[in-house]
């Protein structure tokens, strides 16, 4: 699931860490960017799966006719991250995006699988990609986050990203 | 590219929003500047309020395909040192604009003071600090006040109010 150059570059230009690559059932692999640079709006191309409000996993976003799914990167030292999703389960694919009031911005990548075995009791197992950055702390220091990935099936679960800011 | 948000606020009679892009201060007056003017001062008795700021998430630009799940959560549980619990950040939220206001709590939304170093309440003392998330119905405008009561000394610092949401 490589990406082109062209690709890589609009990524680039667009502020982008990762990239969304995902594998339909049919085998078609959907990029985030097409090969002329076009960005794709994920939905138009995939069904995301409706959830109920009582839903436990209610604030990911879920979608449904995906074999394979990753997040791959388009900064040279950046690993990339990649889930095989098997019957019965659908991918947990989403970034979590934070706006500070002091125009704080930062992404956390999810990526993971959700399973119905029990459709009242449904799990995510789901990958937290933290890349590295630098934010200002309260006394308007920088202060440097070295970046980590974490796995939980708690929908609750605080990334590295959560821990480190609530400390700042 | 991601959705662009952005924080903004309003002080006239009727919404008229502007962003804002560095800190929100409150003071004792209706305006978003940024300046050492109108501070806030302990009472000797009670319990002053700063005026209040209403805010909201604008989506200023960004090819996106979905974006959910907004909550909003403060940057630490402690907004000073020293200050004896008797400072916090009180929120509200409301479905329609109204001006905000300069005397007096937010009706119904004082949090409890002096009862520990809540930086982040509402009318059932509900503490969200440090690094918790409450759920935002994005068509809801987040009403915030500043509260100090009684007391010497300690140290107020900035902080970041933060809104998180999912995004692909």
């Amino acid at each position: 699931m490589d990406l082109t150059n062209k690709q890589i570059q609009v990524a680039h230009l667009n502020g982008f860490h990762y990239i969304w690559q995902l594998e339909r059932d049919d085998g078609k692999i959907v990029s985030q960017f097409e090969h002329d640079g076009e960005e794709v709006a994920l939905a138009e191309r995939f069904k995301i799966l409706p959830k109920s409000p009582l839903d436990k996993y209610g604030d990911s976003i879920v979608v449904e006719g995906v074999r394979r799914g990753a997040w791959v990167a388009t900064v040279e030292g950046l690993n990339s991250m990649s889930v095989d999703v098997e019957k019965g389960e659908n991918l947990v694919i989403y970034r979590k995006s934070y706006l500070g009031s002091d125009s704080m911005k930062y992404f956390c990548y999810c990526l993971g699988v959700r399973r119905e075995d029990v459709e009242t009791d449904p799990v995510e197992l789901v990958y937290y990609l933290c890349p590295p950055t630098v934010v200002l702390d309260k006394f308007k220091k920088p202060r440097e986050f070295k970046g980590g990935i974490t796995r939980s099936k708690d929908p609750l679960h605080r990334n590295e990203f959560d821990t480190f800011s609530s400390k700042l | 590219m991601p959705a662009t948000l952005q924080w903004q606020q309003s002080t006239a009679a009727s919404a008229t929003w502007s962003g804002s892009d560095s800190f929100i201060r409150f003071k004792a007056a209706n305006n978003n500047t940024d300046d050492l003017n109108n501070p806030l001062v302990r009472p000797s008795a009670g319990t002053n309020y700063s005026w209040e700021k209403a805010l909201r998430i604008y989506v200023a630009s960004g090819t996106f395909t979905q974006l959910s799940s907004l909550r909003v959560k403060l940057s630490t549980a402690d907004i000073g040192t020293g200050l004896g619990g008797n400072v916090a950040q009180a929120y509200d939220f409301k479905s329609a604009y109204t001006q905000p206001i300069g005397t007096g709590p937010m009706a119904g939304r004082e949090g409890a003071l002096g009862t520990s170093e809540v930086a982040w309440n509402n009318a059932v003392n509900h503490a969200i600090g440090d690094g918790v998330a409450v759920q935002w119905n994005g068509s809801d405008l987040l009403y915030c006040q500043l509260e100090i009561g009684t007391g010497s000394g300690g140290e107020l610092t900035s902080w970041n109010t933060i809104a998180v949401y999912n995004e692909i």
